[in-house]
């Protein structure tokens, strides 16, 4: 079950809803997460801190429904906050591209590579691909997860393709 | 396809994750936050407290929220009024005032909203205090829902968002004409401060945006509105990133569609979204006119490197012309491949080189007062640059800032910027120029 199919959250039973949610998409949000960022420790505090910042925040949630959209942005706000601590040489080094799957088969390699180039957009196209292709959301949704308009989404998706075509053309 | 391609990358994507810690230690340290938040509202309270003491013994508590509809909270200003004028009526009347010209129009102050529309709209007496006027401004203008104001006196005010918040916006309110409603003219908040655009600055589209931030993860909403537009409506946006930790630099540019006919003049409105909802926080506004940007200054000390050329230089002016626009003595010189516009005297320190055959390409700062927009320059540390460009990368002796067509390059030694260029996208990779 992917994130976006999770039924809306019981006000009464909040606490534990989230808990379960916890259990269910703790491994999908550290996916998001390690799309945007390289190092699978930080992902793993970038998601859990995005629960903690949810269970502080769960009685000032007007609409707890938005709970998992408000996961969302928490990651993403934690991923990009980390980026920014984090040194940016490690994000361009180049074991991160394909030279670190040595050996494995052709597509595997590909894989890495789309991945790796991902790595090198800017954060805001970096996040609205992670969201739209390994999500699936639709615009309105990443627009409310970026906290943007819908038509900086399509902005942020149209330079992002351009770009990664190119690059992935030249490899 | 491409969209195919990232998809099953994506799903192929395996980072390797492990069980998630018990959720034990996720409440263990929601309970830790929380007693944080507890400690700071004790420290707010009890400075708020004090001040109250200070300025206090007139300070009367009575809730006078003239009810208008808006659902408003005002609260009553800390000091009494202590104003001797015997020649004109109390700021703070609350009747209106029994002759205003009609329609006036905000735009002779400079008044951002309520602007001629709402005038029109409500009809100037609703206005007529200084109160209704920012109270339109935050929930029209800004979009506010459960606004707080203070006055701090006649035309000066502040709000926040709600009861619990602490951030604070101060707006500056005029009246057009002696006797005539009130107008909000600017809103700033110490959160977002503006270097440029300055108020009442000529804006063309793209505009540049330049300043420091402290918001939420440092993300400001950025948006240019025409007069008329209100909450909501705007000639173009984008968003900037400061700093979540500290007031730290933006910089972003925003295209936005030309204003509608005849008008002349508009806002550029920074917001911080809150992380919860994305509401507005606070806000700084900055009134500004639409037109092509006043001429430009020649080359000067202030002139600042940027992807694209460096003060009223832009790459792609041929030689003659960066002269022209330059407006200062540059020597000019021949390299190998290169025709070299030089500074000279208290602004030596830029070259602009313009290869054989073809218009200026590059400005390289070696020294002098020359800075990017950001204020990093020769001597700026490592962490100042990443702290400026998050999203530059960083190689062995050089911080490389790329953008589609451009790259901006600062050479590092010991740690410090030795010298930085700019120029087009493929001459990062460059050892020399020139050469």
């Amino acid at each position: 079950m992917a994130i976006t199919d999770i039924e809306p959250l019981s006000p009464l039973t909040g606490h534990e809803e989230l808990r379960r949610l916890y259990l269910d998409e703790y491994r999908s949000l550290v996916k998001l997460a390690s799309l945007l960022l390289d190092d699978r420790g930080a992902c793993e505090e970038v998601v859990q801190d995005a629960f903690v910042r949810t269970l502080v925040a769960w009685p000032g949630l007007r609409d707890h429904t938005k709970a998992p959209a408000f996961l969302r942005s928490a990651v993403l706000n934690a991923a990009r906050s980390r980026m920014r601590r984090l040194s940016v040489v490690r994000r361009h080094s180049s074991s991160s591209g394909p030279g670190s799957v040595e050996g494995a088969d052709r597509e595997l390699v590909e894989h890495a590579v789309v991945v790796a180039e991902l790595r090198r957009l800017p954060a805001r196209q970096r996040e609205a691909v992670a969201l739209r292709y390994y999500l699936d959301l639709s615009e309105a949704d990443i627009a409310e997860a970026m906290g943007c308009s819908p038509g900086s989404v399509k902005t942020h998706l149209h330079r992002a393709l351009a770009t990664l075509a190119t690059r992935l053309e030249e490899q | 396809m491409i969209e195919d391609r990232i998809r099953r990358a994506l799903d192929a994507h395996d980072p390797g994750v492990g069980e998630p810690p018990p959720w034990s230690a996720v409440e263990e340290a929601a309970a830790v936050v929380r007693a944080a938040h507890r400690r700071r509202r004790l420290v707010v309270s009890a400075v708020a407290a004090a001040l109250v003491v200070v300025v206090g013994a007139a300070a009367v508590l009575a809730l006078t929220d003239r009810d208008d509809g808006r659902n408003v909270v005002t609260e009553q200003p800390q000091e009494e009024s202590t104003t001797t004028s015997t020649t004109e009526a109390p700021t703070t009347t609350t009747s209106p005032p029994t002759t205003v010209a009609p329609f006036p129009d905000p735009a002779s102050v400079d008044g951002i909203y309520p602007d001629r529309k709402a005038y029109e709209r409500s009809g100037v007496s609703a206005f007529a205090d200084a109160r209704a006027a920012a109270t339109a401004f935050v929930k029209d203008y800004l979009g506010m829902k459960t606004p707080v104001l203070r006055e701090v006196d006649g035309d000066t005010w502040t709000v926040r968002p709600n009861a619990r918040a602490t951030l604070t916006t101060t707006l500056t309110l005029a009246r057009v004409g002696a006797d005539g409603p009130w107008t909000v003219t600017g809103a700033t908040t110490p959160g977002i401060v503006v270097r440029a655009p300055v108020r009442l600055a000529s804006v063309a589209s793209p505009l540049s945006v330049t300043g420091s931030a402290w918001a939420f993860e440092g993300h400001v909403d950025v948006q240019v509105r025409e007069d008329g537009m209100k909450s909501g409506a705007f000639l173009g946006q984008t968003f900037v990133t400061g700093g979540g930790d500290q007031l730290r630099p933006f910089s972003g540019r925003v295209t936005f569609r030309k204003p509608g006919a005849g008008v002349a003049a508009g806002a550029v409105v920074f917001v911080e979204p809150s992380a919860e909802d994305g509401s507005v926080m606070s806000a700084t506004v900055v009134r500004v006119r639409f037109g092509a940007p006043s001429a430009p200054a020649g080359l000067n000390g202030d002139s600042a490197l940027r992807l694209d050329g460096v003060g009223p230089v832009t790459f792609g002016m041929t030689v003659a012309e960066a002269k022209a626009a330059a407006k200062v003595d540059l020597r000019q010189s021949k390299l190998p491949a290169c025709t070299a516009l030089s500074s000279v005297g208290s602004l030596s320190g830029l070259d602009l080189l313009a290869p054989d055959g073809e218009p200026v390409r590059y400005a390289v700062v070696k020294g002098g007062p020359f800075k990017t927009e950001e204020g990093i320059g020769v001597g700026s540390t490592q962490q100042a640059v990443i702290d400026a460009y998050p999203d530059a990368e960083v190689r062995e002796t050089r911080i490389v800032r790329l953008s589609d067509s451009a790259a901006m390059v600062f050479h590092m030694d010991s740690g410090k910027v030795a010298s930085m260029w700019s120029g087009p996208r493929d001459s990062a990779n460059a050892d020399e120029l020139c050469s």
